[in-house]
């Protein structure tokens, strides 16, 4: 996008579409006091907005809208096979929000919904009640930040300071909060609980700088998740996706040992490696819309519905940034797919 | 290109006049003018001719990601939070009896106010026992929206209407809806070159020439489907990746024809090597 392009998008949330029944909660007007200029504009339904037929996903990244939305049953989902589990038997995962603040190239959000406009639940009450009755049968893995970065949101809403307050009472509950934010401190207020884990995604600064558009440098998210283990909570370290880019061995190596500089890596409750990977039907709509990124246009091979590398560049990406890993943590904390 | 629909002739003059649109002939009841980068129609007042109207006119037309679709006409304002004459971006367009509600999805900057507009099967005014939900009212937005959105994004719809009246039409001129519309045409020029700026044309990843030397190595190699799918899908990527020309290709597309699948194999294979880093 060209810089005159970029000046002529509205900015971001400068309009803020709100279910009718969206307005009396607390969560709206929490956030709609932080937007007082933008334009409000009521409907019946989110679904009415997100899901219209035909939009494009990458130039509304460029202008995203909010739209605040009340959520209705299922608020849990079962975890896809093609993530990490971490041997938990009962995976699933939540969704507060449907898209992020951030704009990876190799996002499967771009793939798999319709809109690039940000959808915010503000019934998180709900999603507890779910919750609690799911934990009345069994013990539940749960993701909160799987369709989102939840931690980039907290400055606008506090749904990561709710959630990770609401699993501290709970004994049989394991809560994950992945991130490639630096805002730690948005968090850092409350002390640090067995029954979360907080999960950072840690790339090669080259691989920020040019597929992890608007997140933070790898050094702040390093510092970040630095301060979160000095504060006693339980830090994951995600190697994933590893990205098959030219020099990829030379810049994960280099990643790897900055990364173990700054983190004492026996501090670190586990590791997981995994190479890009995404089902089929999202990639092809993820073509249409990157027409410009070599990542997505990589010739990727198609396994069981999923489009991955061929098995030997997994295996030599795998191998790789496995090797520089155990050379600094224990094996037995580091997960591969 | 740019496409326009009003309801009536005298919101389409400014446009006529100001880009020198020629009349073309075109089914009885829609006034079609036309230049190298618009198309008009004058569609008739009415929610079925809007729908039609639109609907004629972006069928017979090859719609790209980078058009537009512009409505711009008059309508009535619910109240004085809008000014006679101003122009307004519609951000919300329901159908008043079904109740069913449109958004446009407004990505551009502008400097114009927006509101929400509601579409009547018939003429609205103060006598009018209703219940709106909307700030203005017409009678053709909502089925512009509808059968716009069969052929375009919601991003390349663009609803612009200027205030006539407070919900009492009765004395308007159509001298007057042409000033009125004249007034705010440099507005709306001004939202079709924001708009324009953000949609360019796709770029094209293979040069004509580069698309001849695939072709032609299909056909050299005897390459299979999938084989084809796969040497575009490097060359692809390769030049997104590179940004460089894919020269290196040419002495492929010029070889004799391989006469056997092991050479087929092993020139394919070198193609691909050269392609991808390892
Ligand atoms: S941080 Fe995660 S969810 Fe957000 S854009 Fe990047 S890949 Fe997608």
């Amino acid at each position: 996008m060209n810089k005159s392009a970029n000046n002529a998008f509205t900015p971001k949330y400068a309009h803020i579409y709100i279910e009718k029944s969206a307005k009396s909660y607390d969560l709206t007007t929490h956030i709609m006091a932080q937007f007082p200029h933008a334009t409000i504009i009521e409907i019946d339904n989110y679904k009415h907005v997100f899901s219209r037929p035909r939009q494009q996903f990458a130039l509304q990244k460029e202008a995203a809208k909010l739209i605040l939305a009340v959520k209705k049953p299922p608020f849990l989902y079962k975890g896809a096979e093609v993530c990490h589990d971490f041997g938990y038997k009962h995976f699933y995962y939540t969704s507060s929000t449907l898209n992020c603040v951030y704009n990876c190239d190799y996002c499967f959000l771009q793939g798999m919904f319709p809109s690039g406009h940000v959808v915010l639940f503000v019934n998180i009450e709900d999603y507890f009640n779910e919750v609690e009755a799911v934990l009345a049968q069994h013990p539940l893995y749960l993701s909160i930040s799987y369709e989102a970065d939840l931690l980039s949101f907290e400055h606008m809403v506090p749904f990561a300071k709710r959630w990770i307050s609401f699993a501290e009472s709970k004994r049989n509950i394991m809560m994950e909060l992945r991130t490639k934010s630096a805002n730690y401190k948005a968090i850092s207020s409350i002390p640090a609980h067995d029954q979360v884990i907080l999960a950072w995604t840690i790339s090669p600064q080259e691989v920020i700088t040019n597929h992890e558009p608007k997140t933070p440098t790898l050094k702040a998210r390093l510092h970040s998740m630095k301060q979160a283990m000095e504060d006693g909570w339980k830090v994951r370290l995600c190697f994933d996706p590893v990205l098959h880019i030219e020099h990829f061995e030379s810049l994960y190596r280099e990643c790897i040992e900055q990364t173990f500089a700054t983190i004492n890596a026996d501090q670190i409750e586990d590791i997981s490696i995994g190479v890009f990977r995404i089902p089929k039907d999202y990639l092809k709509t993820m073509r249409k819309q990157r027409p410009d990124s070599a990542l997505v246009h990589y010739p990727y091979i198609h396994q069981n519905g999923v489009m991955t590398y061929p098995d030997e560049i997994t295996k030599k990406c795998i191998d790789n940034v496995y090797a520089a890993v155990a050379a600094h943590a224990d094996k037995d904390k580091i997960f591969t797919e | 290109m740019l496409y326009i629909t009003t309801a009536l002739y005298a919101e389409a003059r400014p446009f006529i006049e100001k880009f020198s649109l020629k009349k073309k002939n075109a089914i009885s009841n829609l006034q079609y003018f036309s230049n190298d980068d618009i198309n008009l129609i004058v569609t008739g007042t009415g929610l079925m001719s809007a729908v039609m109207g639109t609907t004629y006119l972006l069928s017979s037309h090859s719609i790209q990601s980078h058009d537009m679709m512009f409505n711009i006409g008059i309508c009535g304002a619910k109240s004085s939070h809008f000014t006679i004459g101003e122009a307004v971006i519609c951000n919300k367009i329901v159908h008043h009896d079904t109740k069913r509600a449109f958004y446009p999805d407004i990505l551009f900057q502008h400097a114009l106010q927006e509101g929400s507009l509601e579409s009547f099967s018939h003429i609205v005014d103060l006598q009018t026992d209703l219940h709106l939900e909307s700030d203005m009212v017409d009678m053709e937005g909502a089925g512009w929206y509808y059968a716009s959105s069969q052929f375009m994004s919601p991003h390349q719809l663009v609803c612009i209407k200027v205030i006539s009246d407070y919900l009492d039409a009765s004395h308007i001129t159509s001298d007057q809806v042409t000033t009125w519309i004249d007034n705010q045409l440099p507005a709306i020029i001004h939202v079709q070159a924001a708009l324009s700026t953000i949609i360019q044309p796709k770029k094209e990843i293979f040069n004509e020439e580069e698309k001849r030397w695939l072709d032609n190595i299909k056909t050299q190699l005897r390459l299979t489907v999938t084989q084809y799918h796969k040497l575009n899908q490097l060359t692809m990527q390769y030049k997104i990746r590179t940004k460089q020309p894919l020269e290196w290709i040419a002495p492929y597309a010029t070889m004799p024809i391989v006469s056997t699948k092991q050479e087929r194999k092993e020139i394919f294979e070198q193609i691909c090597k050269q392609c991808l880093y390892t």
